[in-house]
């Protein structure tokens, strides 16, 4: 142990984020739970009494179609994300310190503005005379506006856009910690760049990348905002069909049932996946 | 086997080395010795192929390597820090190499076990390298090296990361371990007691060029230049001016006041300046004229410095100059030499001793 406090004196570090970890999420996830097998009254609050027909009714096919659309979104949000975020972490963390520096920056510069701004500003950008449009309309590559916006096509600008932060930042992390000696070692001994890449680099990089895919799979799982504001009719998810049951139906048992369905979903996910990539990478850091 | 012809590097404006010629014979163990920023990792990376040569040749085995990349090179390298792959198994470390080139799975399994064994590593395979020590660890890059059984190995301060004991039984083995093989190794070190103690061969680099390359006994015995004679081990330097020289040795005028002959044969002729340089175990200080030692020049001992096996004495000249003297202190109990502070004493050398360089 390298820490020269003891293990106990640690102990108290945890205090103050349990405490708020527990008033604020452990505490309303109880009453989600509680909520959710309560009976609804009338006016859409809860009811006294104990039922399980809330449960009951998310096995209809019609929620059943809305969660595997939401997962199938979320996982090609996450591959598009992956792809694209690799090569700018693999590029940073290479880069002469100083371009690694304005990277970073350029990287985290869109947290400044808020997520619902970024979003409506898609609408500028995709819509009928939005950014694209005109231009393309202007050089007379097309006749009619192209429909950019209100599609599944846009919800996926959205989500890719909205969370490339959260991929490339840990794979940046992964990757810049790695040392470029072992890069050379194993030229050295007779790979090539690109067997490099997929033995030595790649491999290392893994637990950036399960982090990032955890960072970004679980949020767009949820994420209501994105479908409301640049999908269509038909580009509803999970997180729409909450937000709506206690909005909009005022059927708060509903919702909280569908909620707590999602959030012990991703609890197993998470508890499975962390043990099988170890994307807190221990391993790696013990190494170092 | 590997010829280094003119070879120089440049970063911008900055000669790193410097037109340097070499050449390493098979089953040499060749040392390259300097302080940092000397140029001699850029050499062994310029060998590697990791540094690309401003202009020059490097040959081995009578091709020049020109730009080829590390990876089409018939050579291998032992990492400063190791750089053992962290996801791989010590097995997986070792048989990167013989994997790459597509080595049967048979083959693979009896190198690496061979490879592990020559570096006493047996049983290790399935570790990984952060369970392992720092000797351990070295032993497995210099195994993951070795096992492609190259034409030339690398090494770059390879002990430099250990503690002193460990990487004084990791240097035995190495010397036996580059005999049994017969594998030419390159070793670049700061460390000058690693190369005496290990090297066939020792070059001593300075500003990205060779001061003097030859065995350790004719580096350390007949430094050529001033820098040589000052880096390696120590050496007190004294101003001269030859009076005679003939063919069988000279004699100098020291400071200016104190005649002294010297049994060497030196290039020099009456009227050169030079520097003559004895080592602190040349030197003996005695209160009477010794008939062993024909020279003799005055000095006040000034300070004693005990170092366990040998005590320094530092002797003040009449000239102002301290100068060093060594002596075992097993020896002077045994003589019962005894020293007092600011007592003067002769300080007394044999002719044959010391090396004169041209000032």
């Amino acid at each position: 142990m390298r820490n020269p406090l003891r293990i106990r004196e640690l102990h108290l570090l945890l205090f103050p984020p349990a405490l708020w970890l527990i008033l604020f999420f452990g505490l309303p996830l109880l009453i989600v739970l509680f909520f959710s097998v309560s009976r609804q009254d009338v006016y859409g609050g809860i009811a006294p009494g104990f039922t399980l027909e809330h449960y009951r009714r998310i096995a209809d096919p019609l929620y059943l179609v809305i969660l595997w659309r939401s997962l199938v979104m979320a996982a090609v949000t996450t591959v598009i994300t992956l792809l694209l975020a690799y090569p700018t972490a693999y590029y940073m963390a290479f880069a002469p310190p100083r371009t690694k520096l304005i990277l970073m920056f350029l990287v985290i510069l869109p947290f400044w503005t808020n997520f619902l701004v970024r979003m409506y500003s898609f609408m500028t950008i995709l819509g009928a005379d939005g950014v694209i449009n005109t231009l393309l309309l202007k050089l007379g590559l097309i006749h009619e506006p192209l429909s950019l916006i209100h599609n599944t096509f846009a919800v996926y600008v959205g989500f890719v856009y909205g969370n490339l932060p959260y991929m490339i930042l840990p794979i940046f992390a992964a990757l810049d910690r790695m040392n470029t000696s072992l890069l050379e070692a194993s030229m050295d001994l007779g790979a090539g760049p690109i067997r490099t890449f997929w033995r030595i680099t790649l491999p290392y990089s893994l637990p950036g990348v399960a982090a990032g895919i955890v960072f970004v799979f679980i949020p767009t799982l949820g994420n209501f905002v994105v479908p409301e504001i640049l999908g269509g009719a038909d580009d509803v998810i999970i997180g729409n069909v909450i937000n709506r049951q206690f909005l909009a139906s005022r059927n708060w048992p509903f919702g909280s049932a569908l909620s707590a369905v999602l959030v012990f979903g991703l609890m197993v996910f998470i508890s499975v996946y962390i043990r099988r990539y170890d994307p807190m990478g221990k391993k790696q850091l013990a190494a170092v | 086997m590997l010829e280094l012809i003119n070879v120089t590097r440049k970063y911008g404006d900055v000669v790193a080395v410097n037109d340097v010629s070499l050449t390493v014979a098979k089953g040499e163990f060749f040392c390259l010795l300097g302080s940092s920023g000397c140029g001699k990792t850029t050499i062994l990376r310029m060998v590697a192929g990791f540094e690309k040569r401003t202009s020059g040749q490097i040959i081995l085995n009578g091709r020049d390597m020109g730009d080829d990349p590390p990876y089409c090179r018939d050579v291998n390298t032992v990492f400063q820090n190791y750089a053992l792959f962290p996801h791989m198994t010590v097995f997986e470390n070792v048989a990167y190499g013989l994997r790459i080139r597509k080595c049967n799975t048979a083959e693979i399994g009896t190198r690496v076990m061979e490879a592990l064994g020559q570096v006493r590593l047996s049983g290790f395979e399935e570790r990984r390298p952060d369970q392992l020590s720092g000797g351990q660890q070295q032993r497995v890059a210099l195994a993951r090296a070795l096992v492609n059984r190259p034409s030339i190995l690398l090494l770059d301060e390879p002990l430099s990361a250990l503690d002193k004991k460990i990487a004084e039984q990791t240097r035995l083995e190495l010397t036996e371990l580059q005999r049994r093989v017969g594998i030419t190794f390159i070793y670049v070190t700061h460390n000058q007691t690693e190369a005496l103690a290990l090297a066939d061969r020792v070059a001593v680099m300075h500003n990205g060029v060779i001061e003097q390359c030859g065995p350790p006994g004719e580096i350390y015995e007949h430094p050529k230049t001033r820098f040589v004679a000052d880096f390696i081990g120590s050496m007190n330097f004294l101003d001269g001016q030859v009076t005679t020289a003939t063919d069988r040795g000279c004699r100098l005028r020291l400071a200016e006041r104190w005649d002294v002959e010297i049994d060497k044969a030196s290039p020099v002729a009456p009227g050169n300046r030079v520097l003559y340089c004895l080592r602190p175990e040349q030197l003996r200080l005695s209160l009477l004229p010794a008939r062993d030692f024909e020279n003799s020049v005055p000095g006040v001992l000034r300070r004693k410095v005990f170092e366990g096996d040998a005590t320094l004495y530092l002797l003040e000249l009449a000239n102002g100059q301290m100068v060093t003297v060594s002596q075992n202190n097993y020896i002077a109990r045994l003589a019962r030499d005894f020293y007092e502070l600011n007592q003067e004493y002769l300080l007394l050398w044999s002719r044959t001793s010391g090396e004169i360089i041209r000032a």
